[in-house]
């Protein structure tokens, strides 16, 4: 059997990796907010929720992760009517209702829905395993996601919604989808992105309605009797393709031909709907990630001075509590969605890769947990949550790094901000807790 | 566990995605932070670093007889600098106080520096502040330690309309040298020389450039004072141009009734141009306030000395007399009668005085400017020796000074006649004796031939900067005297030339330039222009014990006689040799303490 030194009962590894990313995260939370008039108060509250989240994940920890498959519905459905509650009793802070406003702390319940719903879907796999092998266990599966982005979508909270896809994708590729499901919805999201991606391309340079293409595409981005047109001629034109290809193989089926009318239908339909969702400031964020020279004193000025911030700082940094950029509020954001500029800035190269080392570690250790855990279930679980990391990581620091727009979107464990803090390592008590369980038998 | 196991194949390739993501990040942030490093390092300290930059002033310009001719005209403006816990009674006691003294608007005053305290930005709270304010101003700081006074300065030329084509103007930097000078770290509201002077010594003159170093926030708001950087003055540049000499050769071509003239006179023993006056010349403090370029060209720059061309005319005999005593075919009592005009067998050439000179030795041939007279030394010594001559004394070269668009003379000769292919008459040759046909020479050139007769063969290179001097009085540049080429003439030659030259002035046509206890030597001229008036002449140098010669050259456009010219010669000798003419108009300022209300 297993060797006793190997029933570790908790794992350090990713414990410390957490720790460390917290530590860092805290320095650089309490430089960045030393001109602000409600530094003490951040502080107070980035400790305090440190400390909850702990305990928190001290809690999940003893907790047995099985208790969550049995009652997944119950915690999804709870969360769920949070989100709905906090349509009604919630604040709004910078044009998302997304926060309960409780005496001494505000809360986000987006943060534990999240959770709640990669628990309930790796629940869903665990006991239905093939059901991502055809489309009605896909379309189940997707049914159960659809109450959580609406209600996201009501706040509207769309990094929320972002940082929600990758837990998914991780969860569908590793629970065996076929990979073709995947090829159609990322056409199908190339569809969708192409109407507003046409608006961005016109705003940012008016000239290129002059191609006839962007033309063309421009005077459907809105449904008209041209949209029509189109659907149609995209319809005649298939079905034209469809009899020439008949011809010459009479084995190849309609049914390839009908949904792939069906996708370009839905993702125009779904791209003119996103169009005319988008707001300006999106529009703004996007247009500056493609040019952040446009407007330097506008919209491409948060990007502009975090890139600054970060390069300033070179080997080794301005040093700490020195980093100009951030101290003197150049860098917006600073102690939440920018943090990693300050980071570079004041402890240089080296301050972010010890954060992109601490991160990696902890997300390959995820995958060990993962592979380690007794059921099906504790794997897809931790598998969704090593997409969510991954996503956290991809997202965040891409948009400093230029490889991504602006989305209001944390550093897990780094970022200022409580709900998400407890919410972390409320996941990490829930892997330590598969970890622990590893060997028992269910 | 019973149904599906784990494909750890699929959560492989995810994570081969994130490491190549990973891999990408990292290039990327080396990229950023190492190796471009220091350019976000630039733009990071431009953001923090607001300077309120003080402009260090301009060198002087300074004549030989310590006259500052450009300076500096300080203006003075107090800043506010907020800080914190300041009420708005402090703020009305102390805008009361400001108004009282420095006679200002209240109400102005409260406004400005509630804004500034409101936005914690310094700001200037009042401009232009006089001098006898200034004096108030500290009782002021003594109450009120957020006011800081600041100087600023701006270019003053005290004479206005004086020595302008040598001195220059100063202004904006122009749209096509903001390059240049950027690359030279200037600031951009620097004032930099345009023309003259002021261009050709930029680097010395502009002063070192100080200021207040702030780190500021976003908004722009204080947070605090880095350093302090003490600006210093420029190089001051002095002139061998004699103040006295200078303004007796401008009044006295302001008060002819002619339109352009120049005079330019020099020290015949080293090249020093004493005088450069240019008629009309232009306020230099026009440009200092006015930045319109239109404005520009409405004023005649034009640098009558060094770009005009004119026929020498009879100042030309001088080189005819030269080159007939060293031809040997003529001497001192060389004599020719003169019917009042020649006749060269298929025409007749008249001399300027129709009823005819009769019977003239060279001193009087000289003197009366007599044509007959050097239509035959022209045909007795021939074109070639004239022509020689002319190249000897340099009429087709240009002299050197360092001026903008200078250009060189003409020789009118059969040399030059042959190499374009031409026949050469006698006609040409008479023409040629009396300065008339081709032959143009600038009025610097014969301004030349004066000096180096004057001081018996050596062509000086003039110029006008004498040195240039530090501000803490340690001599940067000294041009010295440069002998270009020299000119040998027998010593006969030289006493037969001032004979005649002197005798012009004694009892012929110059008897206007003739200043008792000076020895002057000249001759006029006046140019045939076909297209009005004649051009006056008027050529000289002058000598008295103790002082070095001088040579003077003055041309009158459409001036009608040389007689006319004669008069602006003789103000210069006057005012260089006698000290006491022009003394009571002339307030000597010495060097350090110029202050200007």
């Amino acid at each position: 059997m297993i060797s006793i030194d190997k029933k570790r009962k908790f794992d350090w590894t990713l414990f410390l990796s957490v720790i460390s990313l917290v530590l860092l995260g805290t320095l650089a939370i309490m430089s960045s907010t030393i001109m602000l008039d409600f530094r003490e108060r951040v502080i107070r509250t980035h400790i305090i929720a440190v400390f909850i989240g702990i305990f928190a994940m001290l809690f999940m920890w003893v907790f047995d992760y099985n208790m969550l498959d049995e009652h997944s519905n119950k915690i999804y459905v709870f969360f769920l009517f949070l989100l709905l509650l906090v349509l009604f009793l919630g604040v709004a802070d910078k044009g998302s209702k997304s926060w309960f406003r409780l005496p001494f702390f505000s809360l986000q319940p987006s943060e534990f829905a999240r959770i709640s719903l990669i628990i309930v879907l790796s629940s869903y796999l665990s006991k239905y395993p093939h059901s991502l092998n055809d489309p009605a266990g896909i379309i189940k599966f997707f049914l159960i996601t659809l109450p959580f982005f609406i209600l996201m979508a009501k706040q509207p909270d769309f990094s929320g919604i972002l940082i929600t896809c990758f837990p998914l994708l991780v969860i569908c590729i590793v629970g065996g989808i076929n990979l073709n499901y995947i090829y159609i919805f990322i056409f199908y999201l190339i569809i969708v992105l192409l109407i507003p991606a046409v608006g961005v391309i016109v705003n940012l340079n008016p000239d290129s309605l002059n191609s006839s293409i962007v033309y063309f595409l421009y005077t459907i981005s809105y449904f008209n009797i041209n949209s029509i047109i189109f659907i149609l001629l995209t319809g005649i034109i298939l079905f034209l393709i469809w009899m020439l290809v008949n011809k010459l193989n009479p084995l190849i089926n309609i049914s390839y031909f009908v949904i792939f009318f069906s996708i370009i239908f839905a993702g125009y339909l779904s791209g003119i709907f996103i169009k005319s969702q988008i707001k300006d400031y999106q529009y703004k964020r996007i247009e500056s990630f493609i040019y952040p020279d446009k407007d330097p004193k506008g919209s491409g000025y948060n990007i502009i001075q975090a890139r600054v911030a970060l390069g300033s700082g070179g080997i080794r940094g301005k040093g700490l509590f020195s980093g100009t950029q951030s101290r003197l509020g150049f860098v917006p954001e600073r102690h939440t969605d920018f943090i990693l500029s300050v980071i570079g800035e004041e402890m240089g190269i080296i301050g972010v890769l010890i954060i992109i080392a601490a991160y990696t570690t902890l997300i390959n250790r995820i995958k060990k947990i993962a592979v380690m855990s007794r059921d099906i279930f504790g794997y897809y679980m931790s598998c969704g949550f090593a997409g969510l990391f991954m996503g956290y990581f991809f997202i965040n620091i891409g948009m400093i790094l230029g490889f991504f727009p602006v989305a209001g979107v944390p550093l897990a464990f780094v970022s200022y901000g409580g709900s998400n803090i407890v919410a972390s390592f409320i996941i990490i008590g829930i892997l330590e807790s598969i970890y622990t369980r590893r060997l028992m038998i269910a | 566990m019973p149904g599906y196991e784990k494909r750890t194949e699929l959560i492989d390739l995810i994570y081969r995605v994130f490491y190549i993501i990973l891999i990408l990040f990292v290039i990327k942030l080396i990229s950023i932070q190492i190796v471009n490093h220091s350019y976000y390092l630039t733009l990071s300290e431009k953001n923090r670093i607001r300077t309120i930059s003080k402009l260090g002033p301009r060198g002087n310009i300074i004549t030989s007889d310590n006259v500052a001719v450009a300076v500096n005209k300080p203006s003075y403006s107090i800043m506010y600098f907020p800080r914190e816990n300041i009420t708005d009674k402090y703020i009305d006691d102390m805008s009361l106080r400001i108004s009282k003294v420095l006679s200002v608007s209240y109400d102005d005053i409260k406004r400005s520096i509630s804004v500034s305290q409101k936005t914690s930005k310094p700001s200037k709270i009042i401009n232009n502040l006089s001098i006898k304010s200034t004096m108030f101003f500290y009782e002021l700081k003594n109450i009120f330690p957020e006011l800081e006074i600041i100087e600023e300065n701006a270019r003053y030329y005290p004479y206005g309309n004086f020595l302008s084509h040598i001195i220059g103007y100063t202004g904006k930097i122009g749209e096509n040298e903001i390059k240049y000078y950027i690359s030279k770290n200037y600031s951009l509201d620097s004032l930099v020389g345009k023309t003259g002077v002021e261009k050709k010594y930029e680097s010395n003159l502009k002063g070192g450039d100080g200021g207040l170093f702030m780190e500021v926030d976003n908004r722009g708001r204080l947070v605090n004072i880095i350093g302090f950087k003490q600006w210093h003055k420029g190089d001051d540049v002095m002139l061998t141009i004699n103040y006295k000499v200078q303004k007796a050769m401008e009044d006295s071509l302001s008060k002819l009734p002619y339109k352009r003239g120049a005079a330019v006179c020099m020290d015949a023993t080293n090249g020093k141009i004493l005088g450069y006056a240019v008629k009309p010349g232009f306020d230099l403090n026009y440009f200092s306030s006015y930045r319109d370029d239109k404005k520009y060209e409405e004023i005649d720059e034009f640098n009558i000395p060094i770009s005009g061309l004119y026929p020498p005319a009879s100042t030309f005999k001088i080189i005819m007399t030269a080159a007939g005593l060293e031809s040997g075919k003529i001497s001192e009592s060389t004599q020719f009668y003169c019917p009042g005009y020649y006749d060269a067998g298929n025409r007749v050439f008249k001399c300027w005085e129709k009823k005819g000179h009769k019977m003239l030795d060279l001193i009087g041939g000289l003197a009366k400017s007599c044509d007959v007279y050097y239509y035959n030394v022209g045909n007795l010594i021939g074109p070639y020796e004239i022509e020689n001559m002319a190249r000897k004394f340099r009429l087709n070269e240009k002299t050197g000074i360092d001026l903008p668009y200078e250009k060189e003379g003409k020789i009118f000769g059969p040399r030059a006649r042959m190499s374009g292919k031409g026949y050469w008459f006698i006609g040409d040759t008479l023409n040629m004796s009396i300065g008339q046909g081709e032959t143009l020479v600038t009025p610097m050139e014969m301004l030349m031939v004066m000096s180096s007769i004057a001081n018996k063969g050596k062509f000086y290179k003039p110029y006008y900067v004498d040195s240039i001097v530090s501000s803490d009085d340690k001599v940067i540049l000294r041009n010295e005297p440069q002998v270009v080429s020299e000119i040998s003439l027998k010593d006969e030659t030289y006493a037969t030339l001032y004979k005649a030259l002197r005798s012009v002035i004694t009892d012929g046509t110059g008897k206007l330039a003739d200043v008792p206890g000076v020895d002057v030597y000249g001759k006029t001229g006046t140019a045939q222009n076909p297209h009005g008036k004649d051009h006056a002449w008027f050529i000289a140098f002058a000598q008295k014990d103790g002082k070095n010669p001088i040579a003077i050259s003055v041309l009158i456009e459409h001036g009608e006689h040389g007689s006319t010219a004669a008069v602006v010669a003789r103000d210069a000798i006057k005012s260089y040799f006698l000290n006491d003419d022009h003394s009571d108009e002339i307030k000597l300022n010495t060097k350090k303490d110029i202050i200007i209300e």
